[in-house]
C-alpha cells in the first residue's frame, strides 16, 4: 500500500545548518495490517506519519500510496485522499469545543445520518465511553474519554488508513490495551499506523518501525 | 462519501451565543426601518399638505405694480386703492376665466399648523362666505362627516386629521392661543387633501389672498398669470404647487432625507464596528476547529462554505425576526400614537429596506476581512503541534 523511498524531510532549508527530521527513509508497508512505529522523541516519527498522510511534503524522495505518487498530488487531490481514504488521531484530540461526543464523531460525516449516528454509538461503546456520555461536551469529558471520542471520529468514515499520533498518551493503561484492541480488529481488513514512544502498546503490532535520529533502525 | 460541513451544527450548539447576535441584528434591522418609518410619516403627512393641496388650491398676493397700478400715477390714496381693486377684480375675472379654474376670490385666510414626529408645518386655509363654502368644499373633494355647515361668522370646518392633529373636538375653538373665542369648529371634513375651510369674523393676521381653485394640470399659477398677461415679480407672493413642491423638497425631503442618512450611518457604523469586533474574537476562538477540518480532509473552501452558511443562517434568522419584530413595533406606534395625531403613515417602504438590507450586504461583506484573514492563517495540525 505504502512504498516510501529515500525520503528526507528537511527543517530550517535556508540556514546553513540543515535539520534533517526524515533521512534517506526507505519503508514499504502492506495494504492491512497494525504498524508500529516507534523512537525517542525528535527520532522523526510523527513527521513521517505527516508525510504519508499528505499533511507534510517531503523535502526529498516518494511516497506512493496504492500506485499512486502522493508527494507530486495539489493541495485539493490531497485534501480529497485525507478526506475519502485516511482517518486521523492526532496527539491532542483536538475535540470542537461546542459540539457534543456525538456530534464530534460524526463532524465529518452527513448530517442527520442515522446509520452515522448508529455506527458513531458502536465505536463509542466500544471504546468505553457510556452512552450518557455521548451528548457531553469535551469540557464534561476526561482527557481520556477526549481521545477515545478523536479515535471514534477517525474511524467513522471506515478510513482504509488510520494515522495514529501516540493515541494512547492520555489513557490509563486498561483503555490503553483496550484502544490498541480496538485499532487491532480494525486493521484485519485496513493498515492502522500507530506512532509512540511506549513499547508497551505495541505488543499486539504486525509490523514495528523503529527509528533513530530520522531513520529507520529496525523493522521486525 | 462524506458530506459539506454543517453550519447547523455550531447554531445548534451555541445557542446562547447566535442567539445574541440574532437579536442585535434584529433590533438593528428594526431600529433602522422604525426610525425610518417615523421620519417616513412626517414626510407622508406633510406631502399632503405640501404637495397634494396645491393642486386644487392655490393662493396670490399680486402687488399693484405687477398688476399695472402705479402710486405715482395717483394723487389721492382713494383713488390709488380703487384702482387696485378695479385691476384685482379684473384680474379675477381673467383667472376665472382660464382653463382648468374652477374659480377665484380674494378672502382673508386662516393660518393652520400641522405638527408632525418631526417639525411642523404651517399653512393658510380661506375664510369663505358661507355661500362659497359647498363649492370649496366640493372642489375639494371633501365630505362633512360631523357636525354642519357654517352658517354664521367665524364658523370652521377641519379636516380630521388637522383635527385629531390640534386634539381638538367639534365645538371647539380653532387656534385658540392666537384668535380666543373667534372661530369655533363646528364640522369635520374627511378629504385626501386636509381640506379646511371657514367663514370670517374680524382680521386674522394672515393676511389677504387671491384664493384659486384648479385642477392639476392649472395648478402652476405664475403661468396662469402668464396666460392673461401679468408677469409676476420676486415681490409677488404665490403659494402654488411649484412653490410648495420647491418647499417641500428643501424643507422636508432635504432635512429628514439628510438626517435619516446620518442616523443610518450611524447605526451602521456601530454596528459594523461592534459585529466585526465579535467576529474576530469569534474567528480567533475556533481557529483549531478549522484546522481540525482541513487536516481531516475538508479544504479551505468547504471551511469557509460553512462560516459562510452560518453567518447567512444568522443574518437571515435576524432579518426575518427582526421585520416580525418591526411590523409588531410599527403597529403599535401606528395605532397609539400615529392614529391619534393624525398622521399619514406608510407601513411599507421598499426603497428603504433595499438600504437596509444593502448595509446588511455591506456588513456581510465587511466581515470577509476577518474571516479571509483566518481563512489564510489555517494550519494543518501537524504545524500545530510542531
Amino acid at each position: 500500500m505504502f512504498e516510501i523511498k529515500n525520503v528526507s524531510m528537511i527543517y530550517d532549508m535556508n540556514s546553513d545548518e540543515k535539520m534533517y527530521a526524515l533521512n534517506g527513509f526507505d519503508l514499504t508497508l502492506p495494504n492491512t495490517g497494525l504498524v508500529g512505529i516507534i523512537g525517542p522523541s525528535g527520532s522523526g516519527k510523527s513527521t513521517l506519519m505527516y508525510c504519508m498522510s499528505t499533511l507534510k511534503t517531503p523535502t526529498e524522495g516518494n511516497i506512493t500510496y496504492n500506485g499512486q505518487e502522493i508527494t507530486a498530488l495539489s493541495n485539493r487531490q490531497r485534501e480529497t485522499l485525507r478526506r475519502n481514504e485516511f482517518g486521523f488521531v492526532f496527539q491532542k484530540h483536538y475535540l470542537v469545543p461546542y459540539m457534543t461526543a456525538m456530534d464530534n464523531v460524526i463532524v465529518a460525516g452527513t448530517d442527520n445520518d442515522k446509520e452515522l449516528k448508529d455506527k458513531a454509538a458502536e465505536y463509542l461503546l466500544a471504546l468505553g465511553l457510556k452512552e450518557k456520555e455521548f451528548n457531553k461536551r469535551p469540557s464534561k469529558l476526561s482527557g481520556g474519554q477526549c481521545q477515545r471520542v478523536a479515535i471514534a471520529r477517525a474511524m467513522i468514515n471506515n478510513p482504509k488508513v488510520i494515522f495514529a499520533d501516540e493515541p494512547t498518551a492520555s489513557l490509563d493503561h486498561e483503555n490503553a490495551f483496550n484502544v490498541m484492541r480496538i485499532l487491532k480488529k480494525y486493521s484485519e481488513d485496513r493498515l492502522v499506523i500507530v506512532v509512540t514512544h511506549d513499547r508497551s502498546i505495541l505488543t499486539d503490532v504486525d509490523i514495528t518501525v523503529e527509528m533513530w535520529d530520522g531513520k529507520l533502525s529496525n523493522v521486525k | 462519501m462524506k458530506g459539506k460541513l454543517s453550519a447547523l451544527k455550531f447554531v445548534r450548539n451555541n445557542k446562547k451565543q447566535v442567539w445574541v447576535m440574532i437579536v442585535a441584528l434584529s433590533l438593528t434591522f428594526m431600529t433602522m426601518y422604525i426610525i425610518h418609518f417615523l421620519f417616513l410619516t412626517t414626510k407622508e403627512s406633510f406631502k399632503v399638505l405640501f404637495l397634494e393641496q396645491p393642486k386644487r388650491v392655490a393662493y396670490l398676493e399680486i402687488t399693484p405694480d405687477t398688476m399695472g397700478v402705479k402710486k405715482e400715477d395717483y394723487n389721492l390714496d382713494d383713488e390709488y386703492n380703487l384702482a387696485i381693486e378695479k385691476a384685482r377684480d379684473k384680474m379675477i375675472a381673467n383667472i376665472k376665466k382660464h382653463k382648468g379654474i374652477r374659480d377665484a376670490v380674494f378672502t382673508q385666510a386662516l393660518y393652520a399648523n400641522y405638527q408632525g414626529i418631526i417639525g411642523g408645518i404651517g399653512y393658510d386655509f380661506p375664510l369663505l362666505s358661507k355661500e362659497q363654502i359647498p363649492e370649496f368644499v366640493n372642489h375639494m373633494g371633501a365630505e362633512l362627516i360631523e357636525g354642519r355647515m357654517p352658517e354664521g361668522d367665524g364658523e370652521i370646518l377641519v379636516d380630521e386629521k388637522v383635527l385629531k392633529n390640534k386634539k381638538m373636538k367639534v365645538g371647539g375653538y380653532f387656534n385658540e392661543s392666537s384668535y380666543g373665542h373667534t372661530f369655533r369648529v363646528v364640522g369635520v371634513l374627511a378629504s385626501d387633501y386636509m381640506t379646511c375651510v371657514g367663514t370670517p369674523r374680524g382680521y386674522t393676521n394672515s393676511g389677504w389672498y387671491i384664493v384659486v381653485l384648479c385642477d392639476e394640470a392649472n395648478a402652476d399659477m405664475a403661468k396662469v398669470l402668464k396666460d392673461i398677461g401679468i408677469v409676476p415679480t420676486e415681490y409677488d407672493t404665490i403659494y402654488d404647487s411649484v412653490e410648495w413642491g420647491r418647499k417641500y423638497a428643501e424643507d422636508v425631503i432635504e432635512q429628514i432625507d439628510t438626517a435619516l442618512l446620518a442616523i443610518l450611518i450611524v447605526v451602521i457604523i456601530f454596528l459594523a464596528t461592534s459585529i466585526l469586533v465579535a467576529y474576530v474574537s469569534f474567528m480567533r476562538s475556533r481557529v483549531n476547529e478549522y484546522c481540525l477540518y482541513t487536516s481531516i480532509g475538508f479544504g479551505r473552501k468547504e471551511a469557509y462554505g460553512m462560516i459562510m452558511r452560518e453567518m447567512l443562517l444568522i443574518f437571515g434568522i435576524s432579518i426575518i425576526l427582526g421585520s416580525v419584530v418591526t411590523v409588531v413595533i410599527m403597529i403599535t406606534f401606528a395605532n397609539f400614537m400615529l392614529e391619534p395625531m393624525g398622521l399619514i403613515y406608510k407601513y411599507f417602504d421598499l426603497e428603504h429596506l433595499i438600504r437596509i438590507l444593502a448595509a446588511f450586504v455591506a456588513i456581510v461583506g465587511l466581515l470577509q476581512i476577518p474571516i479571509s484573514v483566518t481563512i489564510n492563517n489555517i494550519k494543518t495540525i501537524d504545524r500545530i503541534e510542531e
